[in-house]
């Protein structure tokens, strides 16, 4: 674990971004290591002890393309017009599953105003913009319309309890809303539905996120009991077993005995209820 | 003499917190204790991508009070509470911090390519070392009180388990 978090650290700056990118492509693994924790650690503690190299490989692999909801997508080598075009249909229809896929290819083309950010280095910028150039590229017959629709797929997979969309819709915060919207508001509450639904199905990714809402106050009011009690739920539903005095040591900090207790508790009983597994 | 003391009074709580905040981070959290001014808007670093997740960190430059150096101080976004996964942007909560704010920062010192400190973290609950300490980046306000640590989330810590 140790060096591993090493290489995440450090990764992004003793190294500038076009010599992170030493893993192998990603484009075509959605949701799967670029480079595998075991692979991350071996390369990272080469890379951190030897010398730079001179010059680095010419051959430069490409950032994965990353849809508005942060999944990576993979179009299998169509644009998303023709991958939606195969799928549309069925999901007109009400399958779900081709209505999420539907959804997820829109979403490629949901962030392509989005700014690119300043960055430490150049080539990182460079790169960046390569990103957002093949990403538009693969958007080019895609309509404005078509880009509000996915909304409209995302939430019917949502409802039909498909636990990507339930995430997803979380990550879907309408940008052009004013947090003080009844509409955004309304957002916020059915985001928390979702995750919570998604939670009580042992989706680590949801109770993690549902820690993170309640530690920032994002999707509700702030309460650092709740990011314990989730933060404990969501690291138990991805099989890490600790010790009590190791789950208030990891997140108890500022928080009282009693509060800690109840947290602690709280968190127990929400994975091993929503995880519990046939006998 | 009475003004003096009167900033005595004033300035001493603020002192013995950052005593109290200097010791937990070197001997309880194993870390290098850092504060000064910012003097470089936040920027991004892209990163590998260990399970689908990117490591990009956000840098800026800290002019330390303890002993003049600038240091690159690099933050891991997957650590802030409001990181997005796989954002190309800086954290919200990181963005916020300006040319100007004061941070108090615990971490590793590192000098390799440049002088910095990374590992600005929470270490997930591990037992501390020195190369891998219970870190933080916590805003220092104007009136001398010490904000949240900014790099609290443990919600990628399984990428590391």
């Amino acid at each position: 674990m140790v060096a591993a978090g090493i290489a995440a650290c450090v990764t992004a700056y003793v190294w500038p971004a076009r010599d992170t990118a030493v893993a192998p492509a990603v484009t075509t693994a959605p949701d799967t290591a670029a480079v595998s924790t075991t692979a991350g650690n071996a390369w990272f503690s080469a890379a951190l002890l030897a010398p730079r190299p001179a010059a680095m490989p010419e051959q430069e692999p490409a950032r994965p393309l990353v849809a508005r909801n942060g999944r990576i997508v993979d179009l299998n080598g169509q644009d998303v017009a023709q991958y939606i075009a195969q799928r549309e249909g069925a999901a007109r229809m009400g399958d779900i599953k081709a209505a999420y896929e539907v959804y997820q290819a829109e979403a490629l083309c949901a962030n392509l105003d989005a700014p690119l950010p300043d960055t430490q280095d150049a080539a990182d910028l460079e790169q960046l913009t390569r990103t957002r150039a093949r990403q538009r590229a693969s958007c080019a017959n895609i309509s404005p319309a078509q880009v509000q629709e996915r909304l409209h797929y995302l939430k019917l997979a949502a409802d039909a309890g498909n636990a990507n969309a339930q995430i997803d819709y979380a990550m879907e915060a309408p940008a052009a809303l004013n947090p003080d919207d009844q509409a955004y508001a309304q957002w916020q509450q059915d985001a928390m539905h979702y995750l919570k639904t998604a939670g009580t199905h042992c989706n680590a990714d949801a109770l993690g996120l549902l820690s993170n809402a309640y530690d920032a106050g994002s999707l509700a009011e702030r309460d650092p009991v709740q990011a314990m009690v989730y933060g404990i739920a969501a690291a138990r539903a991805r099989r890490i077993d600790k010790t009590p005095a190791q789950w208030v040591q990891q997140f108890g900090e500022g928080l009282s005995e009693a509060d800690t207790d109840a947290a602690l508790k709280q968190g127990m009983q929400m994975a091993d209820g929503a995880c519990r597994r046939p006998d | 003499m009475n003004r003096v003391l009167a900033l005595l009074l004033l300035v001493s709580p603020m002192l013995a917190a950052t005593a109290s905040e200097q010791s937990t981070c070197t001997t309880t959290n194993k870390g290098a204790y850092l504060t000064g001014t910012v003097t470089s808007a936040p920027k991004f670093a892209s990163g590998s991508y260990i399970d689908g997740v990117e490591t990009s960190h956000t840098h800026v430059n800290l002019k330390a009070d303890q002993d003049g150096k600038t240091y690159d101080v690099a933050m891991d976004n997957v650590y802030a509470v409001d990181y997005v996964k796989n954002s190309s942007s800086v954290p919200a909560s990181l963005g916020a911090i300006k040319v100007g704010s004061r941070l108090e920062l615990c971490g590793e010192k590192y000098t390799s390519g440049t002088t910095g400190i990374h590992w600005v973290h929470s270490n997930c609950g591990a037992t501390p070392t020195s190369t891998a300490p219970n870190g933080w980046v916590k805003q220092i306000s104007s009136s001398g009180s010490i904000g949240a640590n900014l790099e609290r989330s443990q919600n990628y810590c399984y990428l590391w388990n």
